[in-house]
């Protein structure tokens, strides 16, 4: 089983990856991530971001996190001068995060899940009472076709099975692509939101306006 | 989630706005429609380390009111600021520890006190109480002599006495009501002392850290603060390697120190028999962790922040 954007094995996709240092961190940690990986495969050394520095970037503080409305913009202001653009959409389809998945240019990309992924599928905050509209999650998407969806969750060593499949890296897990849509995408407190970073090149018109349309 | 009317679509927007600017862990503990205004709660997720055979996981702990936010008539925004908001939420979690300390101390304390720096600080009240103990009566002013320069012995002999453990006549002590108590309870050195400093670091812990000074113990009470907290929310005894002891220590306290005073404190949490080790592993003991379980139960630890 490999991912969709490179065909590459998992481990070697997730090997530069890291878990989150901290709880609030998942989304910054996976822009990490995602740059890295992006960073690499493009061979673009000046689009690496320290966590220090997507800290910086995001606003994040302890225990609070980081201030969402800001991520896109500042981010942005970062690494456009590279060519690198980033996005998130809302209420977005399965189509609109496959073709960024698919496409060679864009970063893998990040999606938000419900807290009943983190409930069920991870066994994490069993004992708790959820608050009314629970917070969502960030993990990385790695594969979807019909069938699967693979994530690298960055909460991975958390959780008690770390991994649901023996055959998959940490922090790597596989879900049935119909509950992963419905369920956990679509069912979020910000209903299917996702985020990439994508290359623009002179002549090439972007991903962002084929799914704005 | 769908709007089931206009208050609930106003209150989602709202929640949407406070997540985006605070903090994607807000949530609402109370939603007044009428006003178009929220308490904002804040959920804090916190890992659960085990190296056990239960392995690691998360829990989640709910700040109830962090602050408030609302919309006006014309659709404004009104709230803290994000760095008041911060403030607000690293103040309730730390509430919450001072909260632990409370509950954990009394566990404690006659631990807490074989802590050689924690000895030394309350080695006057000591000395007081094992002359006495020796000698059935003291001279004050004799005794003052022997005290270092700067040291006021009064101010530890009236402690005592206010807690009925010593009693006074003229400028003459007598073993009081309580020590006479233990006493004739068979309670003998060096128990006696443990008992009496142990009651006296419990009952006068403000006066004894804002007036005399004395907080020594703060960081021993912290450390064991560090282990027995996240093992009640895991609801067992958690085992920890060093490092992430001391990461916990760190996301607690925000107090990052040098790797030796950490070692050096933490070792001796262990040697006065509040944690152990097993297999390099930091562990904690049955009896503390399940008194002190009750009481946070009692008090409701988590639930009522």
């Amino acid at each position: 089983m490999h991912d969709t954007k490179t065909n590459r094995p998992f481990a070697e996709v997730v090997r530069g990856f890291k878990f989150q240092a901290s709880p609030s961190a998942c989304y910054t940690v996976s822009i990490h991530n995602i740059l890295e990986e992006l960073a690499s495969r493009h061979e673009r050394n000046d689009i690496r971001l320290s966590e220090k520095r997507i800290n910086e970037i995001t606003k994040f503080r302890d225990l609070i996190g980081p201030r969402l409305e800001v991520v896109v913009s500042n981010l942005r202001s970062v690494i456009s001068k590279y060519g690198y653009f980033p996005y998130e959409k809302f209420n977005a389809k399965y189509d609109n995060v496959l073709k960024v998945l698919k496409d060679q240019e864009c970063s893998y990309p990040l999606v938000g899940l419900a807290y009943s992924y983190l409930r069920r599928e991870r066994g994490m905050f069993t004992n708790d009472v959820p608050p009314e509209n629970p917070p969502d999650h960030v993990v990385i998407l790695l594969l979807l076709n019909k069938d699967d969806a693979v994530l690298y969750d960055p909460y991975g060593k958390f959780s008690r099975t770390r991994s649901n499949d023996g055959t998959l890296p940490e922090g790597v897990f596989r879900l049935p692509t119909s509950r992963f849509l419905d369920v956990y995408w679509h069912g979020a407190s910000e209903p299917s939101w996702f985020f990439y970073i994508e290359r623009k090149g002179g002549h090439r018109e972007g991903l962002d306006t084929y799914i704005n349309n | 989630m769908e709007a089931s009317d206009t208050g609930d679509s106003e209150k989602l927007q709202l929640l949407k706005y406070a997540r985006r600017h605070f903090s994607p862990y807000v949530y609402f503990s109370e939603w007044d429609r009428s006003h178009s205004s929220a308490v904002m709660g804040m959920q804090i997720q916190e890992p659960i380390l085990d190296n056990g055979d239960y392995g690691p996981t998360m829990r989640s702990i709910l700040l109830k009111n962090v602050g408030a936010v609302s919309l006006d008539r014309k659709g404004k925004l009104k709230g803290p600021t994000r760095s008041e908001f911060a403030k607000s939420v690293i103040r309730q979690h730390s509430r919450l520890i001072d909260r632990s300390h409370s509950i954990l101390l009394p566990t404690i304390y006659n631990r807490l006190v074989r802590v050689p720096e924690v000895s030394i600080a309350m080695a006057p009240f000591r000395r007081v109480i094992i002359s006495l103990e020796e000698l059935g009566e003291l001279d004050i002013n004799q005794f003052q002599k022997g005290m270092a320069k700067g040291k006021d012995i009064t101010r530890y002999i009236r402690l005592l006495q206010d807690l009925s453990y010593v009693a006074q006549e003229g400028d003459k002590i007598y073993p009081g009501a309580k020590m006479k108590g233990l006493k004739a309870q068979n309670i003998n050195p060096p128990e006696l002392y443990e008992k009496i400093l142990s009651t006296v670091m419990q009952e006068r812990n403000k006066y004894l850290t804002e007036v005399l000074h004395l907080t020594m113990m703060v960081p021993y009470l912290r450390w064991s603060n560090t282990y027995y907290l996240p093992s009640y929310e895991a609801g067992r005894l958690i085992k920890l390697a060093r490092e992430e002891f001391f990461s916990y220590y760190v996301w607690y306290y925000r107090k990052p120190e040098k790797q030796y005073i950490f070692i050096d404190q933490s070792q001796k949490v262990i040697d006065t028999g509040i944690l152990k080790r097993e297999d390099n592993l930091y562990v904690g003991l049955e009896d503390i962790f399940e008194t002190y379980s009750k009481a946070a139960d009692k008090e409701k630890l988590l639930q009522l922040v």
